[in-house]
């Protein structure tokens, strides 16, 4: 029985003051559940129960005791709680009522009627919290609650708020939760502790998180593959310490000496007089809210309804007594003269230094450890153009570690970054080309590109509207006017209206020129689209850009991974092929041309794309991740185990990628015209080379692609029965050549004696090899068939 | 749409691994910022919702989960730091099977292993993850490696041994039960991560769901980033649930009041957007048994039951290719 007694679980503990109504169960309670039982509970539980249960099993576990219990303890534990004592008072026989009543009714440290007060005023909380205001100021009067209670409700509270709010804003956080702590009468000396318990944990972690320091790329790089730390524990291990490493590593770095964060906490004021500022901007914006709201049409055209909007979206403001405008509404009221123009709108522009808050700004990450003098800009420009990106990036490190200030050095260096897939660092090093330059431009579409990429959509959207309104050629719009009627500017709750928003300005731009279209503009509505799936529009934008600007290598990248991502693979590898012909070390590029051969299961094709974007940049973790991905799909084990590596020189036996990087763009482009079908056909009816006829195979498809591609060029029927019957002739041909090489593979097997193993296995490896290069073949067949059936419809 | 009214506004709702129409569902008084809890045990009948077992206790309940070995067990999460196990087979207002004290702050989440069926695992305000039985007086291991309030904790689906948590500190941490140090940690979003579920076809697979609106879908192979991106909720997604049913098919609940049903097959994943509460959606469910059946839980103090209707035939053939042959990165403009 004692032994029972023991495992009575710890429920005992202090009753809640707030509620506390647990204790009408126990209130006659010392935890003594057992002596009651024995006392009468037992007969009382035979009475209830006596029906279900066999008496005789509840003496063997009494009786039995210890023995009984290793054999299984839950069970024993279900049956032990089948005898405890029911509450004494409160006998459950599905009364509800009575039940549901006991919360106001017992030993409640708060009254009855103070119960739904204060459910509301925790929604009141919740409610103001999510739309970003004030909680109004309430007496709720003494609630008798205890210190205890107090507390938890202070750190309870903050965590909540936390969860319903992603715009972090330190100030707007202190002053709601002083109003409910004030509401609750919590005393401010009663959370000094938690304030350290709570604030300590939040200060280490959350709001600088350690990729601000471009640290988690480096640390990526490492332990890039889940697969082999399944598979090894020991090595699991190893590198979670060095993860550990990385931690502390950080922790140096976020410490006190860290010039960067005195510079943060220094620079901008984050102190008092702002939280102030922002609290006096928030009531304004609460005041005004209520006005704005007013849906009297004429009322709404009145002055006083623009000024009360213009306040209540920041775009004027109160400066003491005087009424301010922002520099967006400025722009537009003081109608510029068109010499003024230039200087107006740099002007203006100083206002967007503040758009790149510091926040943003973050540590950009070297790769040299000092600049170089023989490194300049100009050195650096032209290893770029030559398509020297690794090298480009290293002088143009040099020339801005020198002169931090060159606005134009850290655009070319994020462009750098950007065009080698790394897009964390060509967003630091275009907002620092940003915030030394407001009115580059250039800078902010690329900026708003690396965004999209980075699935930062809203800072994206947020960089694109900058680009527009800075844009001197569109600054006659009337921006604000736009879209202004149905939804606030300043208060975007959600993504997708910001979107709608975002590109009906970019629509209203590209009206401003509907014969010759502008084609950063058309650039910008293709991204636009491409955020919302809408991948049609977004094709007829890019083509509409290129129309004008057809060396665009970037351009014809995006109209390439635009086509891929709507399922047109086929169509995207002529778009991808235009890219690197104007730009052979075009990484992103490369990278893609290997994901669309990838959906077009040419798994041979793609590696040896991915290779030779590899071969570029060896660097690129997830390209190295997408090869990795092809040969497990052609089933080489051995390749993926090579891939590990990490040296593309190990592949120079397996695949012909280097020859490619070689081929002189040039003579590439004119081979790759409509008319001229390049090299000849190997001869495969005495002898089959595979490797032979991969090449011509390779070589020959592309062109085909690039055929699909012009045929949308093609206006006339005639001339597309043309290009579709020498099309058709030479992707027979090279059927025709795929099945002389299997039969001829065939007959060698044939041939052999099963003594020849070797032999034997790599002629069915290439039957093998042969027998999935028709496939292709038959697939690329269909696929082009239908294309030209849409398009000569 | 079937309803219950609770006395109190939820925060979990959980179908019994072993009975079709059993639900537990976890509340708290005021929002769970202060009063007491209660564990309701319902059924789900051919009209309505009926109580089976209503159980109180001191704190708040957070998060609740069944016993995958025992028909009658059921674990939930207090704010006060315990974790009760509670015995269905015990009358209404009965105390506790057991009661497990360690945690020193707000237990947030619990999930009972599905694989090792003896085993579950907590994750708690005071940064500790802890894995339990429910035979042992003690929890099994302590893992301590996230800077902020853990907000939830879940097995893996296939694997015994590995779990994945998230946090506010905007991490994913993938554990393995025998390891006390992470196998992969994953900054998984820009905000606070309130809720993570692993897809139940692709042990590979986990989807994050965050302050920042968006759920995002990561194979822990590649921790770079997300293989996709879903938005749809316009406030913090507060919890996901990926359908037993279909490795395309999932669910999400948010602060914007919403359901939202997902199939990641379709061209527009956003298959259906729910407005059935009036309050924070908090708890959800997919029931194992019935296909298309789902629960929510709110602070609205209702509990809702739902079936889906009949899926489209073309995503219903997806039902038979549980595992997707590859995740294929996007190209990026």
């Amino acid at each position: 029985m004692s032994l029972l007694r023991d495992l009575v679980e710890p429920e005992c503990a202090e009753p809640n003051a707030l509620g506390g109504f647990v204790q009408q169960f126990t209130s006659k309670n010392t935890g003594l559940y057992h002596d009651q039982w024995e006392r009468d509970g037992r007969e009382r539980f035979y009475q209830q129960h006596g029906e279900e249960f066999d008496e005789s099993q509840f003496d063997e576990y009494f009786n039995a005791g210890g023995d009984h219990l290793h054999h299984d303890d839950l069970d024993a534990m279900l049956n032990r709680n089948m005898m405890r004592d029911h509450p004494q008072h409160m006998m459950y026989h599905g009364d509800e009522e009575l039940f549901m009543h006991g919360i106001g009714e017992h030993q409640s440290s708060i009254p009855k009627e103070k119960h739904s007060e204060l459910q509301h005023f925790f929604k009141d909380f919740i409610s103001s919290s999510q739309s970003h205001h004030l909680l109004p100021s309430i007496n709720l009067g003494d609630l008798g609650l205890s210190k205890l209670e107090k507390n938890i409700i202070k750190s309870r509270s903050e965590v909540l708020f936390r969860q319903l709010n992603e715009v972090k804003d330190p100030g707007y956080e202190s002053d709601q939760l002083h109003r409910l702590i004030d509401a609750l009468h919590i005393e401010e000396d009663n959370f000094d502790d938690l304030e350290e318990h709570w604030g300590s944990t939040v200060n280490n972690g959350m709001f600088n998180p350690p990729q601000q320091f471009g640290e988690e790329h480096q640390y990526k790089q490492e332990y890039p593959d889940y697969d082999e730390v399944e598979q090894d524990y020991d090595e699991a291990y190893e590198n979670a310490i060095e993860e550990d490493v990385y931690d502390d590593e950080w922790d140096k770095i976020t410490g006190e000496d860290d010039p960067f964060e005195d510079a943060w906490i220094n620079g901008e004021d984050r102190s008092v007089d702002a939280a102030w500022d922002e609290t006096a901007r928030k009531s304004l914006t609460e005041i005004t809210e209520s006005i704005t709201r007013i849906n009297d049409p004429k009322l709404k055209r009145s002055n006083f309804m623009k000024l009360m909007n213009q306040l209540h979206s920041g775009d004027a403001q109160i400066v003491g007594n005087t009424l301010v405008h922002n520099n967006e509404q400025q722009q537009h009221t003081s109608e510029p003269h068109l010499e003024d123009i230039g200087d107006s709108w740099v002007n203006d522009y100083s206002g967007f230094t503040d758009t790149v808050s510091d926040e943003r700004l973050r540590m950009y990450q070297f790769t040299i450890n000092e600049s170089r003098p023989e490194d300049t800009f100009e050195a650096g420009m032209d290893l770029f153009n030559q398509g020297l990106i690794t090298d480009a990036i290293i002088t143009l490190e040099s020339e801005v570690m020198r002169n931090p200030e060159n606005s134009e050095a850290w655009m070319y260096l994020g462009i750098a970054h950007a065009e080698n897939d790394k897009d964390q660092q060509a967003i630091s090093c275009l907002l620092k080309a940003i915030d030394l330059d407001p009115t580059n431009l250039k800078a902010r579409m690329a900026l708003s590109v690396s965004y999209t990429n980075d699935y930062q959509k809203e800072r994206a959207l947020e960089t694109l509207e900058e680009w527009l309104v800075g844009n001197p050629a569109y600054s006659h719009i009337n921006f604000s006017a736009i879209g202004k009627e149905e939804e606030e500017l300043s208060t975007f709750q959600d993504t997708w209206k910001r979107h709608r928003h975002t590109s009906e300005w970019f629509l209203e731009a590209a009206r401003q020129r509907p014969n010759e279209p502008d084609p950063e503009v058309q650039t910008a509505l293709g991204l636009l689209y491409n955020m919302s799936y809408e991948y049609e529009k977004a094709v007829d934008c890019f083509k509409a850009a290129l129309q004008n600007n057809s060396t665009d290598y970037q351009l014809w990248n995006k109209l390439g991974a635009t086509l891929a991502n709507s399922n047109r693979s086929q169509e995207a590898l002529g778009a991808y092929f235009q890219a690197l012909e104007q730009k052979p070390s075009y990484v992103r590029a490369r990278s893609n041309l290997g994901i669309s051969y990838l959906a077009l299961n040419m798994y041979g094709e793609a590696a040896q794309t991915f290779l030779g974007a590899l071969a570029i940049h060896p660097e690129a973790v997830h390209i190295w991740d997408n090869l990795k991905m092809v040969f497990r799909l052609m089933s080489r084990d051995d390749l993926v185990t090579k891939a590990e590596r990490r040296d593309v020189n190990d592949f120079v036996n397996d695949f012909k990628f280097i020859e490619k990087m070689s081929f002189n763009p040039s003579t590439m482009s004119a081979s790759w015209s409509p008319n001229v079908l390049p090299l000849n056909p190997p001869n495969t009816k005495f002898r089959c080379d595979y490797v032979d006829l991969k090449d011509y195979l390779v070589y020959s498809r592309k062109a085909n692609d690039y055929f699909l591609y012009e045929i949308n060029k093609i206006k006339s029927f005639n001339e597309c029965q043309d290009v579709w019957d020498r099309l058709n002739t030479v992707s027979n041909l090279r059927l025709q050549l795929i099945d002389n090489c299997i039969g001829t593979t065939e007959n060698e097997i044939s041939q052999l004696t099963p003594q020849n193993k070797d032999e034997l296995r790599q002629l069915r490896h290439k039957l093998n090899l042969l027998t999935m290069e028709k496939d292709v073949e038959t697939v690329l067949q269909s696929s082009a068939k239908k294309t030209f059936h849409k398009i000569c419809k | 749409m079937k309803r219950f009214k609770t006395n109190f506004n939820g925060y979990s709702v959980e179908f019994s691994p072993f009975e079709e129409q059993r639900l537990a569902c976890a509340t708290s008084q005021h929002f769970g910022i202060i009063g007491n809890g209660r564990q309701y045990v319902l059924d789900v009948l051919e009209r309505d919702i009926v109580p089976y077992r209503v159980y109180d206790t001191r704190d708040g309940l957070y998060d609740c989960t069944w016993s995958e070995e025992n028909e009658n067990h059921l674990a939930s999460a207090s704010g006060d730091g315990s974790i009760k196990i509670w015995d269905t087979m015990a009358p209404s207002g009965e105390r506790p099977l057991r009661s497990f004290q360690e945690h020193t702050k707000e237990v947030y989440s619990i999930d009972w292993n599905l694989v090792s069926k003896e085993m579950f695992v907590s994750g708690s305000w005071d940064l500790s993850i802890k894995t339990w039985s429910p035979r042992a007086d003690m929890s099994i291991r302590t893992f301590k490696e996230h800077r902020y309030c853990i907000y939830s904790t879940v097995w893996s689906p296939r694997n015994p041994y590995h779990f994945a948590s998230v946090s506010g500190d905007t991490s994913l941490k993938i554990w393995d039960h025998r390891d006390n140090r992470s196998l992969n940690t994953i900054k998984a979003h820009d905000n606070e991560v309130l809720t993570c579920d692993w897809n139940k076809y692709n042990e590979k697979e986990i989807i994050t769901g965050s302050v920042d609106k968006t759920i995002r879908i990561w194979d822990i192979r590649l921790p770079d980033r997300p293989t996709s991106i879903l938005r749809g909720h316009s406030y913090a997604v507060r919890r996901l649930k990926c359908s037993p049913h279909s490795d395309a098919m999932l669910a999400s609940s948010s602060y914007d009041m919403s359901v939202i049903i997902w199939d990641r097959s379709r061209e527009d994943p956003m298959l259906l957007k729910m407005d059935h509460h009036t309050e924070f959606v908090v708890g959800l469910d997919w029931n194992m048994f019935i296909d298309g059946q789902m629960a929510s839980c709110s602070w609205d103090e209702q509990i809702c039951v739902w079936n889906l209707g009949r899926v489209p035939p073309q995503q219903q053939q997806q039902f038979h290719h549980p595992l997707p042959p590859h995740h294929q990165m996007p190209p990026r403009p």
